[in-house]
């Protein structure tokens, strides 16, 4: 069906293209001579499917992974590392930062922060900075459409970053692999699926929403294909705010 | 030889406690390896020879026969043991368990079935009913909510460690971070069987 994806592949995520855009920056980015830096950036806008990529690359590379949170601190990113290590944390900043550098570098296996818009201190993407320099390791930085404008203002990081690779919008082979992982028991005609993409902005997260509803219309009127003629002039998720966190159960 | 169940083990992790045993002494013999972990002959030399089969650790000078004789650390990869079998090849068990461990961590929410997804790799396929047994599990044990719509919530501070929480033959939750039961279908934890 389509000479991309193989057997192996086929119920993964990795066909999406953001999967292995990300997938092939890491794989770049561990593989390059000494003298290159090796620092990747991964950026576009929520919802476009940056954290499966983040979750897929993370599993098939070993890597550790931490989430940024608002405010955070020095302290707060060396913390969240070590116990994704699983180190005891001592007790000051220079002693964790040399903590964090030597397991990365006996390791080998790199480190991705995703939400990296969410560090505002100076001194907090200057450690980020400095446990490049003392591991060597690859970082994955993820973030938001404004991070390489951000990363660029940051002294001296520019420049040690290998490749800027900027988040696709879902286009109808992602919808169509999206369709066959989540919805495997539905058929749905192509024409309904472009109208989708469409609609979803080049967003993930709301190709999605949009998926499992054509689902639920297919269950209702017992169904197991579904074109844009059935379909007719029923609604379709375009709106701004992500669905599955809007009704929170409350 | 049978594996004893976690909880029964003391919360020694073996593999781990021989590996730090190692990266302590540098240049070693199974014997010192022994006397430092208390650990049977067995354990230390089946796993003394799968590091070296894997190229971990090397020959160091004369050796008689088999595993008797000096070792040293010639691959240090960190903190965490390689979790290799007694012929160098990498134990594959508990992988779809570590994905998803790692995968509901990176996603927050989710629901089964995007958890089995994304916790997919090329050599591990993840059935949407593990999933969802495993979440299930987890959301007794306290790691993870479940909202009304179905979607399972996991907050940042439920994260014990890199280890994944086993569910155990006798339907235990098994944290190997804390090393603690965090949940059992009988109630009481009792410490006997």
């Amino acid at each position: 069906m389509n000479g991309k994806i193989n057997s192996g592949l086929d119920l993964t995520t990795a066909p999406l293209a953001n999967v292995s855009l990300c997938e092939i920056a890491l794989a770049k980015a561990m593989d390059r001579p000494r003298h290159l830096p090796g620092m990747v950036c991964f950026y576009g806008p929520s919802g476009w499917g940056k954290s499966t990529a983040a979750t897929y690359v993370s599993l098939t590379n070993r890597a550790y992974y931490i989430q940024c949170q608002d405010g955070w601190i020095r302290k707060a990113i060396l913390v969240n590392i070590l116990r994704v290590m699983g180190i005891h944390p001592r007790n000051s900043i220079w002693e964790m930062t040399e903590q964090v550098c030597e397991q990365l570098a006996k390791s080998g296996r790199p480190l991705i922060i995703d939400e990296l818009d969410k560090l505002v201190e100076k001194k907090a993407v200057e450690l980020i900075r400095d446990i490049y320099e003392g591991s060597g390791a690859v970082i994955l930085l993820i973030g938001e459409e404004r991070l390489p404008d951000k990363l660029t203002r940051w002294e001296r990081f520019h420049g040690r970053i290998l490749d800027w690779v900027p988040a696709q919008p879902t286009d109808l082979e992602d919808c169509r692999h999206l369709k066959r992982l989540y919805h495997p028991g539905i058929e749905m005609a192509d024409d309904l699926l472009t109208r989708i993409v469409k609609a979803s902005k080049g967003s993930a997260r709301r190709v999605c929403v949009n998926l499992a509803r054509v689902e639920e219309f297919a269950r209702e009127t017992g169904a197991t294909e579904v074109s844009l003629k059935d379909w007719g002039t029923r609604t379709l998720f375009t709106g701004d705010a992500p669905a599955r966190r809007v009704h929170d159960g409350v | 030889m049978a594996c004893k169940p976690m909880d029964k083990r003391k919360g020694l992790d073996t593999r781990q406690a021989v590996w730090d045993a190692i990266r302590e002494l540098k240049t070693f013999t199974v014997k010192e390896v022994r006397e430092e972990t208390l650990l049977g002959m067995d354990t230390v030399r089946d796993y003394v020879i799968g590091l070296h089969a894997a190229g971990y650790i090397g020959k160091e000078g004369f050796h008689v026969q088999g595993y008797a004789g000096q070792w040293n650390l010639v691959n240090d990869i960190g903190v965490e043991a390689p979790r290799v079998r007694k012929d160098g090849t990498p134990v594959t068990q508990g992988q779809g368990r570590e994905n998803m461990w790692n995968a509901m961590r990176i996603l927050r929410t989710f629901t089964a079935r995007e958890l089995a997804v994304t916790s997919r790799t090329p050599d591990c396929f993840v059935k949407e009913s593990t999933a969802a047994d495993y979440a299930k599990h987890l959301c007794h044990a306290g790691y993870l909510s479940k909202r009304p719509d179905g979607c399972y919530v996991m907050l940042p501070t439920s994260y014990t460690g890199p280890k994944a929480p086993m569910i155990q033959r006798t339907k235990r939750v098994w944290d190997p971070n804390q090393c603690k039961v965090r949940w059992q279908s009988t109630g009481e934890v009792s410490d006997d069987e």
